[in-house]
């Protein structure tokens, strides 16, 4: 029913954060493409992630699930996952979840980078 | 007479068979005794007893052909299936009759004296014998020619036979006026041989059906060809020994009219027939080592087909058994082994005339394995010895001269090598290579049946454990709910598949009061289930030692956390009733929110709180809030799974929460039955026909008033 080919990642690299922009449907069937693309990011070393929710419409729980497979370990190696520019809709799942207790999440992505150094421990 | 012979097709019953033996015999007997007592009486003369030889005679060749003829029309075609073998003991017969006509012919003449009046009644007497003997023999041939003709006929067969018929009284019609009434009739004789010659060609015409023979097997048909060929010398010879008028032949004329005319026209056919059949034989013979062999091929084709279907009960060792064996034999090998590959070990299957131990040697010392997985397709190595990648074989398999290589699949996976091969070289043909091929097809379709079939019973076991476990966490959720004092309590759950993640249940705590709990584990089917009973035995252990829903919560999560799978996570609301005045409190870790009806008014309530399994001790108790609440009469609390409110109509726009709140503010009854009830009939008709995507779980609790009070 959800059009997994609707999903899509792309990156971008500010200063040494890398932010992830996702786009369209974040369920079971595509949340491993985001987590094999955040484990690209820690396979080249890079623990600082921001995820941008700016174009995504819609989130089940397979696709909360993967910020809970990395997080212990990019905080141990002195990075974070920071969720930026979520719509409503997103958000209130994030946050029925309780997720704004365990990650940074802000509107403005901008933010999220300038903050990178106070890190949240679960 | 004869005519009506040839063409009684009607089966007579057995009874009228053994009348007309029994006619044959006693009119023989007649016959002899008459003759007897005329010799006695010195009444004997040939000259002079015409009309009683001719009665007597036609009586007793009529009788015999008659017995012979029932039996013939009783048998059908198609009765032998082996009838190549059979003809060839129906030629075996021709040839003993005919040298037993010729030697008893022989012997007759030279022990007695041959005169018109028999010198004493032994001459008589044996004369009459070899006369009868050579009759009944005649006939006999005639029967079996008759039953030959019409097992190998072809479209003109019945027009022939009826010639032959007509043939046959015209000669006997023809010795009647010529011999026995005197005439000359000189015409008769010219004509006659004209018919002569149409007989011949006639028997050759009936004997034009070749391809039986071309099916006998080389060493019958040479047999055949000289049993043929002799039986065609034979029948010349006592042809032409019945065929010149002399004394002896006279006599035999005189005893028995027309019997000399049915011998020489019975072996004009018979000698013809012969002489066709062996020409037919030489002919073929030069083919027959190919038709030998195409037939083998098709016969362990045949027979390796019946095994494949026969392989639906993954009996597949017992398949390569024979097709290593049939495999040896269709190519006239020496040597044959079929070969597995499994993981990186070899195993040998099925070999016949190999060394194994030498095999495994091959696959060790040098990379046989990987020499042979280069062929993609069957490969004949006409000379193992100049073969590039085979070469060094010879020191392991020094008999293995020639191979042929046949590759096995299942489906497009390599999973061995069927190897055929022979102690010469070049001993193997591309023809070899092409049956071979045929075999390892086969085998292909074979494993894949077999594999079909264990997956549809993995599939159907599969089938039957889903529904014991779909049985057992029935188990785990409560079937009945507890009877509480002013409240009234209702739950409903359906998973989306066999088995779910949904999780409700009621449960005491340590003072005594009820705590409803709903709760959802993330993901679906089996891996969600387990947790689920994971979750019921967690609850089961901490439950009796907390005093508040948060307590509760807390506990589950110290125990969850870091004992889950890290992307999975749970989540629950508790909601305890502390009193029977409607007070009662709550927390949610992480689940839907409560929707509670107060004074007809719905609102939702979300405390906060994290999910279960996925902060630590500290995090989660301090994010964890609990509300109390003191319901009035019909008020009510709704606590449900997000498979409520995310179902997704047609065009996926979700159910959400206004269903939810309207039901409960339109009822009145204070039935919390009819508020799950209304609420699972209104979703199901909102998703429709969409199978339902997550599973789904409501549970409603509705304050009735302190009762007792009021009364």
């Amino acid at each position: 029913m959800k059009d997994t080919t609707k999903f899509g990642i792309s990156k971008k690299r500010v200063e040494d954060v890398e932010c992830l922009y996702l786009k369209g449907y974040l369920d079971a069937h595509t949340a491993p493409i985001l987590e094999n693309t955040i484990q690209d990011s820690l396979n080249n070393g890079n623990f600082k992630i921001i995820v941008n929710f700016g174009e995504l419409d819609y989130i089940s729980s397979a696709g909360l699930g993967v910020f809970m497979v990395f997080i212990e370990d990019i905080r141990k190696n002195g990075g974070d996952i920071k969720l930026a520019n979520m719509n409503e809709k997103v958000f209130s799942v994030f946050d029925l979840l309780g997720f704004p207790m365990l990650f940074d999440i802000h509107k403005e992505e901008n933010h999220l980078i300038s903050s990178f150094g106070s890190v949240k421990n679960i | 007479m004869i005519r009506k012979i040839f063409f009684t097709d009607d089966a007579l019953s057995n009874n009228s068979k053994v009348g007309f033996f029994a006619a044959g015999i006693i009119f023989t007997a007649l016959r002899i005794v008459g003759d007897v007592i005329l010799f006695m009486i010195g009444k004997y003369n040939l000259e002079n007893l015409l009309l009683w030889n001719t009665i007597t005679s036609s009586i007793i060749i009529f009788s015999f052909m008659m017995t012979l003829f029932m039996e013939n029309s009783q048998k059908k075609k198609g009765d032998n299936n082996n009838f190549s073998v059979d003809y060839l003991k129906d030629v075996n017969k021709f040839f003993l009759i005919s040298i037993s006509i010729l030697f008893a012919g022989i012997f007759i003449e030279a022990i007695t004296n041959v005169g018109r009046i028999p010198e004493n009644l032994f001459t008589l007497f044996s004369q009459i014998a070899f006369s009868l003997f050579v009759l009944i023999a005649t006939i006999y041939v005639i029967h079996y020619l008759y039953k030959w003709f019409n097992i190998r006929k072809h479209k003109r067969t019945k027009f022939y036979l009826f010639i032959i018929a007509y043939i046959y009284s015209f000669f006997i019609i023809k010795e009647f006026m010529q011999f026995h009434l005197g005439y000359k009739l000189e015409f008769l004789d010219v004509f006659g041989i004209i018919v002569y010659i149409s007989l011949v060609v006639l028997s050759w015409l009936l004997n034009s059906k070749n391809s039986w023979v071309t099916l006998l097997p080389r060493d019958l048909k040479v047999k055949q060809a000289w049993l043929s060929f002799f039986t065609f010398i034979i029948a010349i010879v006592v042809m032409s020994r019945f065929a010149d008028l002399s004394d002896f032949n006279i006599i035999i004329l005189k005893y028995f009219p027309f019997s000399r005319t049915i011998i020489i026209i019975t072996f004009i056919i018979l000698s013809t027939s012969m002489l066709r059949i062996f020409f037919l034989i030489l002919a073929s013979l030069p083919t027959s080592t190919i038709v030998e062999r195409r037939t083998s091929e098709i016969s362990s084709l045949t027979y390796l087909n019946k095994l494949v279907a026969d392989s639906l009960d993954y009996n597949i060792d017992n398949l390569f058994d024979v097709v290593t064996k049939l495999a040896l034999q269709s190519c006239n090998a020496n040597s044959s082994w079929t070969e597995l590959y499994e993981g990186n070990t070899v195993r040998i299957v099925k070999s016949i005339n190999i060394n194994e131990n030498a095999v495994y040697a091959a696959h060790n010392d040098f990379d046989l394995t990987g020499m042979l997985c280069k062929f993609q397709q069957s490969e004949l190595i006409d000379s193992v010895v100049e073969s590039k990648y085979f070469s060094a074989m010879k020191n392991y398999l020094p008999n293995v001269k020639s191979l042929i290589i046949i590759p096995l699949f299942s489906s497009t996976d390599r999973i061995g090598t069927l190897l055929v091969g022979d102690t010469e070289e070049y001993s193997f043909e591309i023809d070899d290579l092409k049956v071979l091929n045929a075999f390892g097809d086969n085998i292909r379709i074979a494993l894949e049946n077999a594999k079909l079939v264990k997956a549809s019973i993995e599939k159907e076991r599969y089938k039957n454990e889903l529904l014991v476990a779909q049985k057992i966490q029935s188990k785990l959720l409560p079937s009945i709910l507890p009877e509480i004092e002013n409240y009234s309590i209702s739950a409903y759950s359906i998973p989306a598949t066999e088995v779910g993640g949904d999780y409700y249940d009621i449960v005491k705590l340590k003072n005594g009061n009820y705590c409803i709990l709903v709760g959802d584990v993330s993901g679906k089917g089996f891996s969600a289930a387990f947790y689920m009973a994971q979750l019921k035995g967690i609850v089961m252990s901490v439950a009796a030692s907390a005093n508040s829903p948060s307590e509760l919560l807390r506990k589950i999560n110290k125990i969850l956390y870091g004992n889950i799978e890290k992307k999975l996570y749970i989540t629950m609301s508790a909601l305890s009733i502390v009193d029977n005045q409607g007070n009662i409190s709550f927390a949610r870790a992480g689940h839907m929110p409560f929707l509670i009806k107060q004074n007809n008014k719905i609102s939702s309530s979300i405390p906060n709180g994290i999910g279960l399994g996925l902060a630590n001790e500290s995090i989660f108790d301090n994010a964890l809030e609990e509300v109390s609440l003191k319901l009035n009469e019909n008020d009510a609390v709704l606590m449900f799974t997000d498979g409520i409110n995310e179902m997704q109509s047609e065009d996926k726009e979700e159910f959400g929460y206004e269903p939810l709140k309207n039901t409960l503010s339109d009822n009145k009854n204070n039935n919390a039955i009819e508020v799950t009830e209304n609420i699972i009939k209104k979703v199901q008709q909102y998703g429709d026909n969409l199978i339902h995507s997550d599973d789904m779980t409501i549970f409603a609790l509705i304050f009735l008033g302190n009762k007792k009070l009021m009364e």
